[in-house]
C-alpha cells in the first residue's frame, strides 16, 4: 500500500487533471482504505444509522477531509510499528518473551511508547500536526471540487456492490430472518379493542 | 460511653430545659435517665476548645456563637480557595474509578463522551495544543463547546469546574475514544495482511 517513501494514496492525493475524472482502478485504494480506516472514526454503529437515515447519500460524502487526513496520518506514523508487532507475535512465543523483545520501530509523527508526557499534553510532534494541517488542505481541497467528488461517490457505489457484497447478503439473510420470525405470530393476539376500554 | 468516662458536665440553662422535656417524653421507657446521659455526654464530647460544640459549656452567649460561625464561614472560604488553586486535586486515575464521581459528574461524563464519539472526534482528531485552557467563548473552543452541553453542579462556577473537574474527565474520555480507534485500526491493519497473506 505505502511507496519508497512510506506514503499512501499517491495516487488520489496529486489528482491534478481538473478534465479527466479518475477511472475505477485509479480509485480502489482509496475506497479500500476510507471503508477500512476512515469509517471507524465515526464508529461503524453511528455510520450505519446515518446511512439508514440517509439512504440516498454515500459515505464519501459524509467523510470529512480531516478524518482521512488523519487516517491517512496514523497510518503513516505506525504502519512500521505494526508490521514489527505481527513479526514478533508470529514467532509463537510466550507473553513475557514477548514483552522482553527488542522493538527498533517508532511511531513516526507521535512521541514513543513509554514517554512521560505534561499534564493534558496530546503526544503528537509538531512536524505531525503541520503533516495533518497539509493532509486536511489537500483533501478540503480535492472536496471542493465537486466533479471529482461526485465521481467518488460513483465509485463507491460499485465499491459496495462489490467488495461488500457479502456483507450485504448477510444483513438481508438477518432481516429475512427477522420477517419471518415476525410472520408467525397471530395478529388477532395483539389487536386491541379500544371500544371495549370506553 | 453512657457516662462511665465521668466526664459529667453542667448543662447551661437552654440545653436543661431541652433535656427536661426529653426526660418527660422518655420517662415511659426503662432507660430514659441513661438516654439523657448519652445525649449529655456526647454533647461535651464532641467539643473542644475553640469549635462550635461549645453549646455543651455553661455560660456561651450569641455572640460567641456568631463570632464561632463567622469563623467557620472563614475557613470554608480559605478551603474553596485551595479547592480551586490546586488544578491537580482532580487527576486521570480519579476520573478512572468512576464510583469517586458524583452523579452529576457522571451524567455529565456521558454527555461528553456521546458528543466526542458522534460529533467531535470526527471533525477534530488532533486537540490544540492549550485546549485545557478555560474560555467562555461558546462554540469557539473545546472548553467552551464542551461547557455549553454540560450542567454546572452546585458550589462551582464554570471555571472552577472546567479546572478541577471536568477537564480531566474529558481528557480521559477523548484518550479512551482516540485509543479505541487505534485498536480498530490496527486490528484492521493485521487482518489485511492476513488477507494478503491467504490469498
Amino acid at each position: 500500500m505505502t511507496d519508497d517513501h512510506g506514503l499512501i494514496l499517491i495516487n488520489v492525493r496529486e489528482w491534478d487533471d481538473e478534465y479527466k475524472l479518475p477511472e475505477y482502478e485509479d480509485v480502489l485504494e482509496f475506497l479500500k482504505f476510507v471503508h477500512n480506516y476512515v469509517i471507524p472514526i465515526y464508529g461503524t454503529k453511528n455510520m450505519r444509522k446515518w446511512i439508514k437515515n440517509n439512504p440516498d447519500k454515500t459515505v464519501i460524502t459524509k467523510v470529512t477531509a480531516t478524518s482521512i487526513a488523519y487516517a491517512v496520518l496514523v497510518y503513516e506514523s505506525r504502519y512500521k510499528v505494526w508490521e514489527e508487532n505481527i513479526a514478533i507475535k508470529n514467532k509463537n512465543i510466550t507473553r513475557a518473551e514477548m514483552r522482553r523483545e527488542k522493538r527498533v520501530e517508532l511511531p513516526m509523527y507521535h512521541t514513543a511508547p513509554g514517554t512521560k508526557l505534561k499534564l493534558y499534553e496530546v503526544g503528537w510532534t509538531s512536524e505531525g500536526r503541520d503533516y495533518y494541517a497539509t493532509l486536511s488542505n489537500i483533501f478540503q481541497s480535492l472536496k471542493s471540487n465537486q466533479k471529482f467528488w461526485d465521481n467518488l461517490s460513483e465509485h463507491w457505489v460499485r465499491y459496495e456492490s462489490e467488495v461488500l457484497k457479502e456483507d450485504l447478503i448477510k444483513e438481508a439473510k438477518i432481516q429475512k430472518e427477522v420477517v419471518l420470525d415476525v410472520g408467525h405470530y397471530d395478529e388477532q393476539q395483539y389487536k386491541v379493542d379500544f371500544m371495549a376500554e370506553v | 460511653m453512657k457516662g462511665s468516662l465521668g466526664m459529667k458536665q453542667q448543662p447551661d440553662d437552654n440545653y436543661e430545659s431541652e433535656s427536661s422535656t426529653n426526660s418527660d417524653n422518655s420517662a415511659e421507657t426503662d432507660d430514659g435517665d441513661n438516654n439523657e446521659e448519652v445525649l449529655k455526654t456526647d454533647l461535651v464530647l464532641s467539643g473542644s476548645p475553640g469549635s462550635i460544640s461549645s453549646i455543651g459549656n455553661s455560660g456561651v452567649s450569641q455572640k460567641e456563637l456568631e463570632e464561632e460561625n463567622t469563623l467557620l464561614k472563614k475557613r470554608n472560604a480559605s478551603m474553596e480557595k485551595i479547592l480551586q488553586s490546586n488544578s491537580a486535586y482532580f487527576g486521570k486515575n480519579k476520573c478512572r474509578i468512576k464510583y469517586r464521581l458524583s452523579s452529576q459528574d457522571q451524567l455529565n461524563r456521558r454527555t461528553a463522551v456521546l458528543f466526542i464519539k458522534c460529533d467531535m472526534f470526527p471533525r477534530i482528531q488532533i486537540l490544540p495544543e492549550m485546549w485545557y485552557l478555560y474560555s467562555p467563548l461558546v462554540g469557539m473552543t473545546v472548553c467552551g463547546k464542551i461547557m455549553s452541553l454540560l450542567t454546572i453542579p452546585e458550589g462551582y462556577t464554570a471555571k472552577s469546574y472546567w479546572e478541577n473537574v471536568f477537564c480531566a474527565i474529558f481528557s480521559e474520555a477523548w484518550a479512551v475514544v482516540r485509543s479505541n480507534y487505534m485498536v480498530t485500526v490496527s486490528a484492521t491493519f493485521l487482518g489485511t495482511l492476513l488477507h494478503v497473506i491467504h490469498c
